[in-house]
């Protein structure tokens, strides 16, 4: 690894990938199997970050520790006596506990865009299939694998029919919550961003809505808070109390 | 550990560190299934483990273990690796000064946005995520010294 300073783009582009929060993790993982520097400073960079955390857990961990010990000072060890020993047992066992549980919690917890994307996001159930589709056969062939889960088939299906009818509304609309079910952000971002500033379509508050989440999934917390709705739409109060939220 | 020559101040230490290498343990995914089935035993079995060392070391010569059944290996294999590692992160972590402390523990630990941390400290946005570049930097340069000497 080279001992120059690293850029603050490349920098910031490593954090979020190790945060999670890359636009295109595939795309970053790609060029890093073919550059051993920004491999290695991948590392570097994994492994400050785990400094950090640990320098944070300890602290939490020796804070609540004091508290516990400050909080009655007047008990003390009497070894001959087995009643005091046990008093000191149980409290450590509880102190134990406490930290047992802290240590887990930071380990499992979701953050507040985690969590209000998981009360917010609800899979688009998709449109009805005719059973005698004899038109759109294609399209809503693949709106059966889009109802089954089955995210790669519809989204290979609806890519080639996009290929001849670019602006159809609803392909697209579809195409984008497909991509959010396999957790395809970006393309899923640009494809909403595209149906949110069309007047006309009747997909334009949805894709909105869900464009807004996935802007939330992706903790990009600039374009959450800077987030605006059309006038009238559905979703304006939701959006206007998640973002408050995300503020605090 | 109370009735094996330590006092309540040792055991708060001896679990303090346990916690912290289960944690790192878990964090860095290097546990085994019985580990997570019951964090518990495997605590007390690290635990048990630091405070036999701590006997054996020089500040307790005088001091017999009661019980010395032998450390316990496979809780101390995954132990010893993460004590390394520990003192290791615990080094590079030391030679931050406080305020690049507060921004990162904040961010990196707590999880906070910039938003929240800028506020939190009466500064710009822009500023912390200044200060935030230029303390990943330190420790980055840091990495580089103690990785060098450890060469």
């Amino acid at each position: 690894m080279k001992q120059q300073a690293l850029d603050r783009t490349r920098f910031e582009e490593i954090e979020a990938y190790l945060l999670g929060r890359s636009s295109d993790p595939a795309q970053f993982e790609k060029r890093m199997a073919g550059d051993l520097d920004l491999r290695e400073e991948v590392d570097v960079q994994r492994e400050n970050m785990l400094a950090v955390e640990l320098g944070g857990f300890s602290r939490t961990i020796a804070e609540i520790a004091k508290r516990n010990a400050s909080a009655d000072p007047v008990i003390g060890p009497a070894p001959l006596v087995r009643r005091a020993t046990m008093v000191w047992v149980m409290r450590i066992a509880a102190g134990v506990a406490l930290l047992l549980g802290i240590a887990w919690w930071f380990l499992a917890r979701p953050d507040a865009y985690d969590q209000v994307f998981a009360e917010h996001y609800v899979v688009d159930p998709g449109l009805p299939v005719p059973m005698s589709a004899t038109t759109d056969a294609a399209f809503h062939d693949a709106m059966v694998d889009y109802k089954m889960g089955a995210y790669p088939k519809a989204i290979a299906k609806w890519n080639a029919l996009l290929v001849n009818d670019p602006q159809n509304d609803t392909l697209r609309y579809y195409l984008a919550n497909a991509q959010m079910g396999e957790e395809h952000f970006a393309e899923a971002i640009q494809l909403y961003t595209g149906l949110a500033t069309e007047t006309a379509s009747v997909f334009r508050e949805k894709a909105e809505w869900r464009l807004f989440l996935a802007y939330v999934q992706m903790h990009d917390a600039e374009q959450v808070q800077s987030f605006k709705v059309v006038s009238g739409s559905p979703y304006a109060a939701e959006v206007s109390a998640i973002q408050e939220l995300l503020k605090e | 550990m109370i009735q094996n020559s330590g006092s309540v101040s040792d055991a708060q230490d001896v679990f303090q560190e346990a916690i912290t290498v289960l944690w790192l343990n878990v964090k860095e995914g290097r546990v085994h299934d019985e580990t997570t089935s019951d964090p518990g035993a495997y605590l007390f079995r690290v635990a048990k483990n630091k405070w036999l060392d701590v006997l054996r070391s020089a500040g307790h010569k005088h001091s017999a273990p009661m019980v010395d059944e032998g450390r316990i290996p496979q809780a101390v294999d995954l132990a010893d690796d993460a004590d390394e590692r520990l003192r290791r992160l615990q080094a590079v972590y030391s030679n931050l000064d406080e305020k690049c402390r507060a921004v990162l523990d904040q961010f990196y630990f707590e999880r906070k946005d910039l938003a929240t941390i800028a506020l939190a400290m009466g500064v710009e946005e822009e500023s912390i995520r200044t200060i935030k570049y230029r303390c990943m930097m330190k420790l980055r340069s840091l990495k580089h010294i103690i990785g060098g000497e450890q060469e």
